[in-house]
């Protein structure tokens, strides 16, 4: 039996011969990825729609330039997802007051949605390993977790942060390194690496 | 920065946090270093752990059709232009892609020396896990809370965060709803971060349940709920 690996590589290879339902199939497994990504990036429904959209449809273009040496399928999905989410953020660019309340958003998941019911298996084992990247998030010291977060999910450089925390730049340089550290440590003790 | 090495910014390279003469300069080094090189990768498969680390929400039905409806058209004026424009087939496409840090096989995920995480660890592998949110019940927004389990079986693993940190007299205590009434189950502790993690071993398949909570309890457990409840999720939701 494939792996996941092989089938998303065989649906793009079937996107690339023109296959809308092969697109279809991965949207299936990866859409409600890439759409809580962008909605979380943009706090804005209708934008993170929008964003979906624009990725399945680069994909459809763009399926011949990918390359399975430097990445998964679904990782090239969500960094589309996740580089038009942030240019359109920066674009728009939020405020510091913004940015710490979507940092308290981040770890205060009661309003997650998830409706599991019609995803397939992929999507639901992803789900999983979604849980632990939560869990690892949630272990680090609120500091570090929320340079993180105002690095990656909103698009703000190490000076930005730095200045919306009125902090020097130096420790908001620390904080990201050891909080990197730390989760790395964290997926590793997770994943028992 | 070191002079040889990038290696401390490397983090904040992936993450997209530097400044673009920092980044121009990290990729210019990345170029001809194979060290750095390395340690990015490594830098690279956290920040595509992290591209899973957000709250799923479940996109409106139409927007499926929508975008494939897009895609269609897309397709109709390629075709309109270039008759063999998606006829070549792919020509990246060489090999299987490396495996990764979450590539491995079940087994692989392990966790050494944490009951619950290497249960966690053998759910996530198998097709029919399934994941049921606890929400907060609002006095302690933070709290959240996911069961992993699989429907038709008894075993889950309950992985909490954002719980405020109990007396050294009290412990949590998880609750099964059958009918409305609650069965008592296993009762953890969480660690300085508000965080725990305990396996649930049901006394019925996980789908014979309506719902769980999470009350604290005096050290030892209670035969029936005495505290508030802190955290709740709907076990139908999900099934």
């Amino acid at each position: 039996m494939p792996d996941q690996d092989e089938i998303d590589l065989a649906l793009v290879k079937r996107v690339c011969a023109g296959d809308v339902e092969a697109l279809g199939q991965l949207y299936d497994c990866y859409g409600k990825f890439v759409y809580s990504l962008a909605r979380y990036i943009m706090h804005d429904a209708s934008a993170a729609e929008d964003i979906t959209q624009e990725v399945f449809l680069r994909v459809w273009q763009h399926a011949k330039s990918f390359n399975p040496e430097r990445g998964r399928v679904r990782t090239w999905l969500l960094r589309i997802a996740h580089n038009l989410a942030i240019n359109e953020i920066r674009r728009r660019r939020v405020s510091p007051v913004t940015a710490h309340e979507a940092t308290l958003q981040y770890v205060q998941l009661s309003q997650a949605d998830p409706d599991p019911q019609n995803d397939p298996a992929a999507a639901l084992q992803l789900q999983a390993q979604g849980v632990l990247v939560q869990w690892a998030l949630a272990r680090l010291a609120e500091p570090q977790r929320r340079a993180i977060v105002m690095a990656f999910f909103e698009g703000l450089t190490q000076q930005e942060i730095a200045a919306a925390l009125d902090v020097p730049v130096g420790t908001i340089k620390a904080r990201i390194r050891m909080g990197m550290q730390r989760l790395r440590e964290f997926l590793q003790e997770a994943y028992g690496q | 920065m070191n002079e040889q090495h990038v290696e401390e910014v490397l983090d904040a390279y992936v993450l997209g946090a530097l400044e673009p003469d920092e980044r121009s300069f990290v990729e210019t080094h990345l170029e001809t270093c194979a060290h750095c090189r390395d340690l990015a990768a490594v830098s690279r498969n956290t920040e595509g752990a992290l591209l899973l680390g957000v709250s799923l929400v479940t996109p409106p039905p139409s927007l499926r059709a929508r975008i494939l409806q897009s895609v269609r058209s897309l397709a109709a004026d390629q075709a309109a232009t270039s008759s063999s424009s998606l006829s070549d087939g792919p020509t990246v496409l060489r090999s299987r892609m490396p495996h990764d840090l979450h590539s491995k096989g079940g087994n692989a995920y392990a966790a050494e020396g944490n009951p619950a995480l290497t249960l966690l660890a053998r759910l996530m592998a198998t097709p029919d896990c399934r994941i049921w949110e606890l929400q907060s019940t609002g006095a302690n927004a933070g709290a959240y809370a996911r069961l992993v389990g699989i429907p038709r079986n008894r075993e889950a693993v309950l992985v909490a965060s954002g719980l405020p940190i109990l007396t050294a007299d009290s412990v949590y205590q998880i609750w099964l709803l059958r009918s409305s009434y609650p069965m008592s189950n296993a009762t953890f502790h969480v660690d300085a971060t508000g965080s725990g993690q305990q396996i649930v071993r049901a006394s019925a398949a996980l789908r014979r349940f309506d719902a769980i909570t999470i009350t604290p309890e005096p050290a030892g457990g209670s035969p029936a709920p005495t505290g508030p409840i802190v955290l709740m999720g709907n076990l139908h939701h999900g099934l």
